[in-house]
């Protein structure tokens, strides 16, 4: 009784070259050594004595009968997988040792061997796999046979040395084998994560093989004991050998539990919605693909010729699972043909119908759809479809030759199959659900009001992030309630209390509120908050209250409308001042003309007139503002001509003969480019402001420079007065602002100056800062474009012409 | 002669309200902005106060919080010139102690009358000051005022 081993190439690996190649290695040189072992054997086996006992027939029989039983040792065999190779357990171990012990050494060795090639020809296997099993089994036999046969004629049959002699050899003979096995599957095994090496192999294997040695040993003694003593019964020692082939197949039986095991721990993985390993959602595009690889790997089927199919799974799905399908009876056959041209159109599938004979029982029809595997061309994904049995979905194993169902994997294939149509489904509802609330995510993420949404227990579910933008706070901060958010959240929790004990759905009640808050900044924002109750579907039966707020950032626009109201103020106030003694000087002219000196007439009627200019230059500075409020820098029309610091300094200076006491105009001149009126202007307002906003004992100093940049010519306007606080220093250019109270406004004031200033100088391809210690002073400082020499561009920047 | 306290940032209102006032025989004094207005009323306490609302610097009705700490609106009655009668100004000047708001620009003789009347009989008559306090539509109240002068 002998075991072979034989390896399964059927095995796929990410990159098959190298591994072909050490294949192809491993072979070369377990058949050279094996054929070394027998020319060694055949030349020192002429020295050995041959034990009386063996055979050493004239007939060609018993030789022709040890070649026979070498076939068929080989041919009945029990298949164990490892991952993706095979190994085959068979009886040609026995049949080894056997012949050993009954027959001359080199007749032992050599004609299993050819037993073993025909049978191995009669089963069309792969010439590799029969060379090297030849290879590895001619160097095992070898050293059982030079161990048994050169000793052998030392020891009395049956006698204790002899036994040892029996078992030395037999060892010899596994090791060898074990080792040649393990070196090949280590090379064939090289697929991710599933390679095993050499040591791994003997780690796993040597138990079994030592067992299997030690079994095919015995089988081996009987069967000579049987030969010397009672040739009659050498049948019987078939119960030996059964017993062994049934511990082959309880071995494979369990090795395949094992690798089913696996499979379906995978395949219960990509069952399941979320993916435990990466958290991730597997996709329907990956679910259907990676369960099929796992019910395959769970099913694998072998076929007669020893060559493993590239197999797949026969996945009868309903067909309502692909969502388009499931309709009513009579548009079955519709919607059956609408189905399998998807398949075909986007899977790539080859749709035939199955053999009514391949049905499962109460079905009437089916479909073999097959979806090829891009990572494998050999395998497919086999659907087929009832259409009558709804709901009842089947699952079966399915290799290219046959259409065999093991009965015993049906139930387990059947509860697979209900797994894998519901987790279809589940993935398409998810999928659905998920493309919804992603575009409503998107909706709420990216409209530009603050959206929140408080439960009942005041606990904020959604903050989008327009809402974050505008408090400057995230959802997490605001529900933390510490000493930063608890005022935000106090405030937006007051604003539910209209609706306590409100019943939900009872009242569409729209409220608006007007909220000032403080960002996380510390900013100050006024918001316009909409709230609406609103119940929100937990599940079928409850539903949760909760407010939605819509929340509008109107700092911006209060804050113009409080400049317009304080322009409206100072419009008034700014044209009933001149008014006033106009319409008091007339009245009295009219009433007593003749009573009053000519020289006060004179005088009322001059005040009448210059008040009345002045009203005029009012009217026209807020015409102005008016102006430039509706166009930009860009636009404003604006004569640039070529003029020098020092000269605008001297024409604003003229307008102030006043101020010729406070004025200190000093630095250096420099040519300019600039529409000089506007400069002027501009320039008056800074001087007027600078005399504004100091003590008529202070200087107001002119400083005229270009800064050492070749760039700019500079105009500094300082004054010591009370100064700028450095919180407002930016808005002092904004419309109608002004740095003091609107009550206590000086009279030329509009809180227009600074900005019709700044929009000019833009205009002008220049700008004004400014500068500012509160209680020492300001300094504003104009900046001007300087006067282009020849050959550069004509036109200043922002000239708007 | 009764001695009047003119104060308003604007020198052209200051120098009509002299012309106007000194004509009908009163003595007027010129303040050009609160403080000045402070230092001459603690110099020496007119018998009535013109003052503006909008200054630079103390407001009119800054100024006429500082002198209701000292002067009841009987010891010194107080006219506010206004350019700007919005409620809110409007208020705070009642709440602080005004006699009466003149809107500029303002009727010569309504300017008279309420000189006239808070400097003769102000200090003795609650009801003048009652009256203007109880009516805040500045015209209706002035023309009532008038026609009591003209008994």
């Amino acid at each position: 009784m002998t075991e072979t081993q034989s390896l399964g190439l059927g095995g796929k690996g990410p990159d098959p070259k190298p591994r072909l190649l050490r294949e192809s290695v491993v072979i070369a040189i377990t058949v050279l050594l094996g054929g070394l072992a027998i020319v060694a054997v055949a030349v020192a086996s002429q020295d050995w004595e041959i034990p009386e006992y063996a055979i050493t027939d004239e007939n060609l029989w018993p030789y022709l009968l040890l070649v026979l039983m070498a076939m068929a040792a080989e041919i009945v065999y029990v298949p164990i997988r490892h991952g993706e190779v095979t190994e085959d357990l068979t009886f040609f171990e026995v049949l080894v040792v056997a012949a050993t012990l009954l027959f001359a050494p080199l007749v032992a060795l050599v004609l299993p061997l050819v037993g073993f090639i025909i049978a191995d020809f009669l089963l069309g296997r792969p010439i590799k796999k029969t060379l090297f099993n030849v290879g590895s089994f001619a160097l095992a036999t070898s050293a059982l046979v030079v161990i048994y046969g050169s000793q052998a004629a030392e020891f009395e049959r049956f006698s204790l040395g002899w036994l040892l002699l029996v078992f030395a050899g037999v060892t010899a003979f596994t090791v060898i084998n074990l080792f040649m096995l393990a070196w090949i599957l280590s090379v064939e095994q090289d697929e991710e994560n599933r390679s095993k090496s050499i040591r791994e192999f003997v780690r796993d294997e040597w138990k079994l093989s030592f067992w299997m040695g030690a079994g095919s040993a015995a089988s081996a003694i009987v069967l000579v004991i049987l030969e010397v003593t009672a040739p009659v019964l050498m049948p019987l020692a078939a119960i030996p050998i059964a017993a062994l082939w049934y511990v082959y197949k309880s071995n494979q039986l369990r090795l395949k539990e094992i690798e089913r095991n696996k499979s379906l721990l995978e395949l219960n993985r990509t069952l399941t919605l979320v993916d435990p390993r990466t958290q991730r959602v597997t996709p329907l595009n990956k679910l259907v693909p990676e369960a099929a690889e796992n019910l395959r790997r769970a099913f694998l089927a072998k076929s007669q010729r020893g060559e493993e199919e590239s197999g797949g799974a026969v996945v009868l799905v309903h067909g309502a699972v692909y969502g388009s399908f499931g309709g009513k009876d009579e548009n079955l056959a519709a919607e059956e043909e609408m189905l399998l041209s998807k398949w075909r159109a986007e899977a790539r599938a080859d749709v035939t119908e199955l053999r009514s004979e391949l049905l499962p029982k109460r079905w009437d029809r089916g479909y073999v759809v097959q979806i090829p595997l891009d990572s494998d061309p050999n395998a497919a994904l086999v659907i087929g479809k009832s259409w009558q049995n709804k709901g009842v979905d089947k699952v079966l194993p399915w290799s290219k030759g046959d259409w065999e169902i093991p009965k015993a994997d049906m139930p387990i294939l059947a509860s697979l199959a209900a797994s894998l149509g519901g987790a279809i489904q589940a993935r398409n509802f998810f999928d659905e659900k998920s493309e919804e609330a992603g575009k409503l995510a998107a909706v709420v993420d990216n409209i530009s009001d603050g959206i929140v949404l408080m439960d009942s227990e005041h606990r904020i579910q959604l903050w989008n992030s327009a809402m974050e933008r505008i408090v400057g706070f995230a959802e997490a901060e605001v529900n933390l309630l510490d000493e930063r958010t608890a005022e935000l959240h106090n405030q937006l929790t007051g604003l539910t209390q209209d609706w306590a004990g409100t019943e939900p759905d009872q009242t569409d009640e729209i409220n608006s509120y007007a909220l000032t808050v403080r960002r996380a900044d510390g900013e100050s924002r006024e918001l316009d908050v909409v709230v609406v109750q609103i119940s929100v579907q937990r599940n079928d039966q409850d539903a949760d209250l909760a407010y939605l707020m819509t929340v509008r950032d109107i700092t911006k626009e209060r804050r113009v409308e409080r400049m317009k109201a304080d322009f409206i103020a100072t419009v008034s106030h700014e044209l009933k001042t001149p008014i006033t003694p106009i319409k008091s000087y007339s009245q009295r002219l009219l009433t007593g003309w003749e009573t009053l000196p000519p020289d006060k007439r004179d005088r009322m009627l001059q005040t009448i007139l210059e008040r009345s200019d002045h009203l005029t230059r009012l009217v026209n500075d807020f015409t102005e503002v008016q102006e430039v409020s509706e166009r930009t820098s860009a636009t404003l029309e604006v004569n640039v001509a070529d003029t020098s610091l020092a000269q605008l300094v001297h024409d604003t200076a003229a307008a102030f003969p006043g101020l010729a006491e406070r004025l200190v105009v000093k630095g250096t001149d420099a040519g300019v480019r600039c529409d000089h009126d506007r400069t002027v202007q501009c320039l008056s307002n800074l001087i007027g402001n600078a005399e504004k906003y100091s003590e008529p004992s202070t200087p107001i100093k002119i400083d005229m420079n270009t800064a050492g940049d070749e760039e700019w010519g500079i105009i500094a306007v300082s004054d010591e007065g009370r100064g700028i606080p450095a919180g407002e220093l930016d808005r002092v250019f904004e419309q109608f602002y002004r740095v003091e109270d609107p009550m206590t406004m000086t009279t030329g004031g509009s809180g227009l100056g600074l900005y019709i200033s700044r929009v000019l100088a833009r205009a002008m391809g220049g700008d004004i800062s400014v500068q500012s210690t509160l209680g020492e002073g300001s300094t504003f400082v104009l900046r001007l474009p300087r006067r282009l020499e020849e050959g550069q561009h004509e036109k200043a920047p922002g000239s708007g012409r | 002669m009764k001695r009047l306290l003119v104060v308003d940032d604007d020198s052209f209102v200051r120098e009509m309200l002299r012309d106007l006032l000194e004509e009908k025989g009163y003595e007027v004094v010129e303040a050009e902005d609160g403080p000045t207005a402070l230092a001459a009323v603690s110099e020496r306490v007119p018998d009535l106060v013109i003052l503006d609302i909008m200054m630079p610097g103390l407001s009119g009705i800054d100024v006429l919080k500082q002198l209701r700490k000292k002067y009841s609106a009987n010891d010194l009655p107080v006219i506010l010139l206004t350019a700007k009668s919005d409620d809110d100004t409007t208020w705070q000047g009642w709440t602080s102690g005004v006699s009466v708001f003149l809107p500029k620009p303002f009727d010569n003789d309504h300017l008279f009358d309420w000189v006239r009347r808070l400097v003769q009989e102000g200090s003795t008559d609650p009801s003048a000051s009652a009256s203007g306090n109880s009516d805040l539509g500045g015209e209706g109240q002035i023309s009532e005022l008038g026609a009591l002068d003209n008994d």
